[in-house]
């Protein structure tokens, strides 16, 4: 998607290329959709019936299992459903909605997680941006074996807090924050309850420290994509590193940039749950009471699903906006 | 002074590469104090000196795990929701993909918008129907209700993800296999799932730690400790009266090992799904 790129064929057919080819493992792509095969309309509605029986399967799974909920999760959010006072679900119009509007803590919770949101994102995109130029700067500027393989290792070390279960990472960093046993108060010699005291910062050092990495590999591959000759020109004419780095780096990676930080904000605003969960649990108060985590509690603490079904509705709207917007944006771009 | 052009581009690698190491060294940091915590008996974890390496180390939180925890059980409810998770996204989601690469129908490519608006899907939005519906099927308390959960938001990403590779896959060797009388099904299965191998192994990895991390539908779904997974056994070691953070560093390790060596074991294919999956 992002690194699909679309090479114009000399046939004049758009194949699109993925990245894959392109890093060493260049394959053919088919430029056979101009060769002689018969186009006639039986052949046309054979391969529809093929193509739609492959994707079947899935279309199935995903109609029972996505769509039907949602649906049935719109039928909830005109619904009173309380399990704990009755089991029984009736009718309730647009109270639900009613309290989305009238309710704070909704209104809050939509202000922490785009707070959340903002501030993450802004750390992961200059931190990993910042790691790719320099990393590709010591792949590119490896002499030798045993130098390649450092900046390998180097590289690699940043896979683990991607590759950590989020739910572990938390509960690490809660250990590391912790105000009498933590690592951070033993070396600062203070005993600060940092959860407690700096709620919103805690939880996004901590969604930047696992996403951080993902936006420097993706960046990584922008960044030693750039052509080297564009360097060697630059070396020519007297500029020198900072010259380069805003002439020629930074305006190359841009795009991508761009687009990653989109869809990291989609990412951060509809599914961070487990780091929050894990480490402030929301609080204190409802200082960190992201929506998804609001959306929970409402159904599985307060055992009010209409009510949370009303939220999550508003979740989903939220998101299909925005996702919405950014594939538009990026269908348009690409075309 | 002046230095020489060769020097001065040394000197820059070297500067870059020292200060990627200790980024590095400090966001590895918090892993390393959690698998030196489990490692310590508790008088030297709840210590006002908890930097200083305690008198004697101690696998004492790991047996706890086993012993007081059910993480044995957990651990393999973890590995069977992962490959259950692993084996359906990519089964359906490869067929569904080839499909799509190949046999654009009509209405394909609202299908494929629609599974794109799929995945942003807000997971807190799901759980609470399905929380419902599962309820009514009787399947709250098993770890079918956490694997279609997981699966059903997995699947777009499979989707997604395999199309480019099936797209690489040269139409001649399948319009030659098909010539040969072979049918649509089996030149999938025999000719074009091998040659698309990179891009499977990475759907296999992404599902497979979709499966092993989730927090949520388990959360939700389970509350009988013989079903639950690992992720939320470790919630059960923080009690309204205490945490038992010896147990929970150790556990914390056991969860993430499998997760940390598959992601280096397939470290090519973890990277390449980074560029085109997301």
């Amino acid at each position: 998607m992002a690194a699909e790129r679309e090479v114009r064929r000399t046939q004049g057919h758009r194949v699109s290329v993925p990245a894959s080819t392109l890093d060493g493992e260049a394959r053919s792509a088919s430029p056979s959709r101009g060769a002689p095969v018969r186009r006639t309309a039986a052949h046309a509605s054979r391969r529809n019936r093929i193509g739609l029986a492959f994707t079947l399967p899935a279309l199935i799974v995903v109609g029972a299992i996505l769509a039907y909920p949602l649906l049935y999760l719109l039928y909830l959010s005109f619904s009173t459903y309380r399990p704990l006072s009755s089991a029984e679900i009736s009718w309730a119009g647009l109270d639900n909605y009613v309290r989305l509007f009238t309710d704070s803590t909704v209104a809050n919770s939509l202000a922490v997680t785009l707070q959340f949101t903002l501030a993450s994102v802004l750390i992961e995109i200059v931190l990993g941006t910042a790691c790719a130029i320099l990393l590709a700067n010591v792949m590119l500027g490896a002499r030798g074996r045993g130098s390649r393989i450092a900046a390998r290792l180097l590289g690699s070390a940043y896979i683990i807090p991607f590759a950590v279960p989020a739910v572990a990472g938390a509960y690490a960093w809660r250990m590391v924050l912790d105000a009498q046993f933590g690592a951070v108060n033993a070396v600062l010699g203070t005993h600060t309850p940092w959860l407690v005291s700096y709620p919103m910062l805690s939880i996004v050092v901590i969604d930047s420290w696992k996403m951080m990495p993902f936006v420097l590999f993706v960046m990584l591959a922008a960044v030693m994509s750039i052509e080297p000759s564009q360097y060697e020109a630059a070396e020519l004419d007297g500029a020198g590193a900072v010259r380069q780095l805003f002439s020629i780096t930074l305006p190359s990676v841009l795009p991508v940039m761009v687009i990653t930080a989109a869809f990291r904000a989609v990412d951060a605003f509809t599914k961070v749950f487990d780091t929050v969960f894990a480490t402030t649990g929301g609080g204190p108060g409802d200082a960190t009471r992201v929506f998804p985590l609001l959306i929970w509690r409402t159904a599985f603490t307060h055992l009010d699903f209409g009510n949370a079904s009303a939220q999550a509705i508003a979740a989903l709207a939220i998101s299909l906006v925005f996702g919405g917007a950014l594939l538009f944006t990026q269908r348009r771009n690409a075309s | 002074m002046t230095i020489s052009y060769a020097a001065r581009k040394r000197l820059g690698v070297n500067a870059s590469a020292l200060v990627l190491t200790v980024v590095a060294v400090v966001m590895l940091l918090p892993m390393l104090w959690m698998a030196f915590t489990s490692i310590k008996p508790d008088s030297g974890i709840f210590s006002k000196t908890p930097l200083r390496w305690p008198e004697s180390l101690t696998f004492d939180h790991y047996a706890n795990l086993f012993t007081q925890f059910h993480f044995g059980t957990s651990f393999v409810n973890s590995t069977v929701i992962a490959v259950v998770t692993v084996v359906v996204s990519v089964v359906v989601g490869g067929l569904a993909s080839y499909g799509f690469a190949r046999y654009p129908f009509r209405g394909s490519g609202l299908a494929l918008a629609l599974l794109m608006v799929a995945r942003m899907v807000t997971p807190a939005a799901l759980v609470v129907p399905l929380y419902v519906i599962m309820q009514t099927l009787g399947l709250l308390n098993s770890v079918t209700g956490v694997i279609v959960g997981v699966t059903v938001l997995n699947l777009p990403f499979v989707i997604w993800i395999l199309k480019p590779f099936f797209e690489t896959v040269p139409r001649e060797i399948e319009e030659a296999a098909e010539l040969d009388g072979l049918s649509p099904v089996a030149v999938f299965f025999r000719i074009v799932l091998p040659l698309a191998r990179p891009g499977i192994m990475t759907a296999v990895l992404y599902s497979f730690l979709a499966g092993w991390t989730d927090l949520l539908f388990p959360m939700t779904f389970i509350t009988d400790d013989e079903v639950m997974p690992l992720t939320s056994s470790l919630l059960q070691m923080q009690t309204g009266y205490k945490i038992y953070w010896g147990e929970l560093m150790a556990g914390g390790v056991v969860l993430t090992l499998p997760a940390v060596i598959l992601c280096f074991a397939l470290q090519r294919y973890l990277l390449r799904g980074l560029r085109t999956g997301y």
